[in-house]
């Protein structure tokens, strides 16, 4: 049986806050001057990054017609820049009830994160939409920059409650259905998904998303040894009875290990950025590690 | 099938703490986790057991222990396999003498008799043939033997009473013996009669005798059951008569001190006569009466029958007794002046008014008269008889039930009296003893009451006697004291001829063996079970 656990983050809490500013910090050294290639739009803008000199056609602004080309070769020729445009982030997390299950619940570490990434986002004038999915209908705000977003972020997470089955695949497609731009999608969840973790992903990458999926585990909990034992799933109601070894725990932990390794191979080699981390890890320590990875591979 | 100790069924209900017990040990402890996808990983990888093979492999012992109980309670139970070819063949002699007209519970007891024959009737089995005859004064066939229960039932229904005085004797079982018993095989005869002969009565001495069997000269010699099955429980008794005289012998069979059942044979001088008892208590005045025999081992080494009677029964025998001239002599105020038609017991009167002299011992139904007793006005009663004084030597075995007393005397007693019992506050029996002089009043005509024709009246005199002639100390053996375990030898062989139920041996080891079979394979599943290595 699910026991009531207090999963409520304050974050305004001074000590939350005194990370957040931490993670901020070495995130905007980071950022510095590495992210703006990942951030050129693929339409010609006004930015200062020089995109390619193409043939005067009328109606072409006189200011960016190139003077010397002209008097060298005799012809109008005008020179074009790559646009500028803000990344969309969109953060989904996972609030099944296995999310919710044991004494230290996976959904605070979630949303601590969560609440991380949107404001790094945010601070750098990336749009940042947030979405909480199950089997059921889903919270959700769409990408959008500024203060207020999260705020709106923070509330949203406040008031997350346990339900429904963990299932990425109907969380994806009604995210994908609902008008989230294209961008970075960050999944927060268990993975403990019966339904399966790859066609959902593949889905995402079909429709253009870059994803990176965050993958929460935990140590088990099983005490109660007997001969025998039935387990009751907390998101199904369904149950088997097993012969219930003294090494059960260790068989989780392993099988855990085995599955995470798993998702891994799957999102290596579709070029999906893997992080792993349980109920334990720091979150700010966390998110770091998730920039310097990132940072790493591009 | 039937089986020879049915009530052995109730071992079953053993089984119910065996399935609570497994209930309990299939219960599993419940744990509430995340999620069992990662179990279903491990149990499909194999590196995680179902408790499935468990479950199994319990349900499998749970059966065999079922199994296990199931055929030692049937072995317990002594199965019966009944073959036609051992069947015995059934005579159903029903009584249409004249005393069957008479009413018991507002129906004549014809109704009575018919209603049981139609009962028995309705459990023939098939290919068991039956016959039905009648008798009063004769016997009459009615029927040729036959399993056809529709014949037998409108023959039954057809039967009239006739109006004659009659009552079985053993002419009456050897006419039937030698004119139907060559045509039946094994035959067993079921008697419906309420037990009145009416003309059997000796005419020469009649008294009343308890016979014993230090006496030498008559008793009980056989004992043997006839069948064990029906509720129509039949006891045939042999008594011989060593004796130069004949007897009449009336036999009572009693149960907690009541009657529950009569019969009667007369016994002629040197010879010997089966009595046959026909246990039917739903049918006569007995009808609450639990009659029952019990065999118990019975074969063991000796070959022996061993037959036990319980407790309370008793069997008493009436016949001719010498002391009952000494008892109830009253000079010339007394003397027998009938016997009653309606019963072989004996019926005294006083015909004279000097009755209640000093000089009696017995006195009954007193006049008018003084002397120890004085003696007041006639007083209707019509009430029963209420027994003051149960324990008394006097009153021992005796029932007084549905007797009623029609009149008495209003009696002005003397000191020193013990009112033994009475009927609407007027002493009905009392008895006083003076200067090593007992005496014994019957205050009321037995002639107007039901009392002779019951058996409880032999008994009653016999104690009176026993009782004046002081011999209550010395109390005199009864034919036969049931109370002890009474050993007939008997060959297997014979047993098997009379009862034709038999316990199937055959069958009754081969449970026995199975259970043991299934014992054996129970132990090597769970020294498998707790021996196996568990993941």
């Amino acid at each position: 049986m699910m026991t009531a656990m207090n999963i409520n983050v304050d974050f305004y809490d001074p000590v939350f806050l005194e990370k957040l500013r931490n993670v901020h910090i070495v995130a905007k050294k980071l950022f510095h001057g590495r992210l703006r290639g990942k951030r050129r739009s693929m339409k010609k803008g006004s930015s200062i990054e020089f995109a390619e000199f193409r043939s005067y056609s009328p109606g072409d602004d006189f200011r960016f017609i190139d003077w010397n080309i002209m008097a060298r070769l005799k012809k109008v020729m005008i020179r074009s820049f790559w646009d500028e445009e803000n990344i969309s982030v969109n953060i989904l997390v996972d609030t099944s009830k296995s999310m919710h299950f044991g004494s230290n619940p996976r959904i605070i570490f979630a949303k601590k994160v969560s609440a991380c990434l949107a404001s790094v986002a945010l601070a750098n004038h990336d749009s940042v939409g947030l979405g909480t999915f199950s089997d059921k209908p889903v919270s959700m705000i769409l990408a959008h920059t500024g203060t207020n977003q999260l705020n709106q972020c923070f509330t949203l997470l406040q008031n997350i409650q346990p339900e429904g089955d963990t299932n990425i695949d109907l969380a994806i497609r009604r995210t994908l259905n609902t008008g989230y731009e294209k961008g970075i999608l960050i999944i927060i969840s268990d993975m403990l998904d019966t339904h399966g973790f790859q066609p959902p992903l593949i889905y995402a990458l079909a429709h253009g998303f870059e994803v990176h999926l965050i993958h929460i585990g935990a140590h088990p909990e099983i005490t109660h040894y007997s001969p025998a034992l039935r387990l009751r799933d907390s998101e199904t109601g369904g149950y088997m009875d097993i012969n219930c070894p003294d090494t059960l725990n260790q068989l989780l932990i392993d099988e855990q290990n085995r599955y995470s390794e798993e998702i891994e191979k799957f999102c290596h080699s579709r070029k999906i950025p893997y992080f792993y981390a349980d109920t334990e890890t720091q979150f700010d320590v966390f998110v770091l590690q998730y920039f310097k990875t990132l940072f790493r591979t591009n | 099938m039937s089986f020879f100790y049915p009530h052995s069924f109730w071992l079953l209900l053993s089984l119910i703490p065996l399935i609570l017990l497994f209930l309990y040990k299939v219960r599993i402890p419940e744990k509430t986790i995340d999620s069992i996808l990662l179990i279903k990983r491990l149990i499909g990888e194999k590196r995680l057991n179902l408790t499935r093979e468990n479950g199994v492999k319990s349900l499998k012992i749970l059966l065999l222990q079922v199994a296990f109980v199931c055929l030692a309670v049937m072995a317990v139970t002594a199965p019966v396999i009944i073959r036609n070819e051992q069947s015995a063949d059934i005579v159903l002699l029903i009584d249409t003498s004249a005393s069957m007209k008479t009413n018991y519970k507002n129906k004549p007891r014809s109704h009575h008799a018919k209603l049981k024959a139609d009962k028995i009737i309705s459990t023939l089995s098939p290919g068991r043939k039956m016959l039905i005859a009648s008798f009063d004064s004769r016997v009459y066939l009615r029927t040729r033997p036959t399993d056809n229960q529709a014949l037998l039932s409108e023959s039954v229904s057809s039967l009239q009473t006739s109006g004659e005085p009659g009552g079985l004797t053993v002419d009456h079982i050897e006419l039937i013996r030698s004119a139907v018993f060559p045509n039946l095989h094994n035959p067993k005869i079921i008697v419906l009669t309420d037990h009145i002969p009416l003309q059997i009565t000796p005419a020469e001495d009649c008294g009343f005798y308890l016979f014993s069997e230090s006496d030498g000269n008559a008793g009980i010699t056989d004992i043997t059951l006839q069948n064990k099955k029906n509720s129509d429980l039949t006891i045939s008794i042999t008594i011989t008569n060593d004796s130069d005289r004949t007897f009449y012998a009336p036999v009572g069979l009693y149960q907690d001190e009541r009657l529950i059942n009569r019969t009667s044979t007369v016994i002629d001088p040197n010879s010997e006569a089966p009595l046959i008892f026909s246990i039917n208590p739903d049918l006569w005045e007995t009808q609450t009466a639990t009659f029952k025999l019990e065999i118990d081992d019975a074969f063991n080494e000796d070959n022996t029958l061993h037959v036990t009677i319980p407790k309370p029964v008793k069997i008493l025998l009436m016949g001719y007794s010498p002391h009952l001239d000494q008892a109830i002599r009253t000079y010339e105020s007394v003397e027998i002046v009938e016997t009653t038609e309606l019963s072989p017991c004996l019926v005294v009167n006083i015909n004279q008014p000097g009755a209640g002299t000093e000089e009696a011992n017995l006195i009954v139904n007193p006049m008018r008269g003084k002397g120890v007793i004085t003696v007041g006005e006639r007083i209707s009663l019509n009430s029963p008889i209420n027994i003051l004084m149960p324990d008394h030597p006097i009153l021992r075995n005796i029932s007084f039930h549905g007797i009623t007393i029609p009149y008495a005397h209003e009696i002005e007693l003397p000191a020193g009296v013990s009112i033994l019992a009475s009927a609407n506050s007027i002493p009905i029996i009392f008895c006083s003893e003076k200067d090593n002089s007992r005496q014994v009043v019957l205050n009321f005509p037995l002639e107007d009451t039901d009392l002779p024709r019951r058996i409880s009246f032999p008994v009653l005199i016999a104690n009176i006697i026993d009782w004046i002639t002081n011999t209550t100390a010395h109390q005199p053996t009864l034919a036969d004291i049931i109370d002890r375990k009474k050993t007939v030898p008997i060959e297997k062989t014979s047993l098997y001829a009379q009862t034709d139920i038999t316990p199937n041996f055959f069958l009754q080891h081969w449970l026995l063996l199975s259970a043991v079979g299934i014992l054996l394979t129970e132990g090597i599943i769970f020294y498998g079970l707790t021996t196996g290595e568990r993941q």
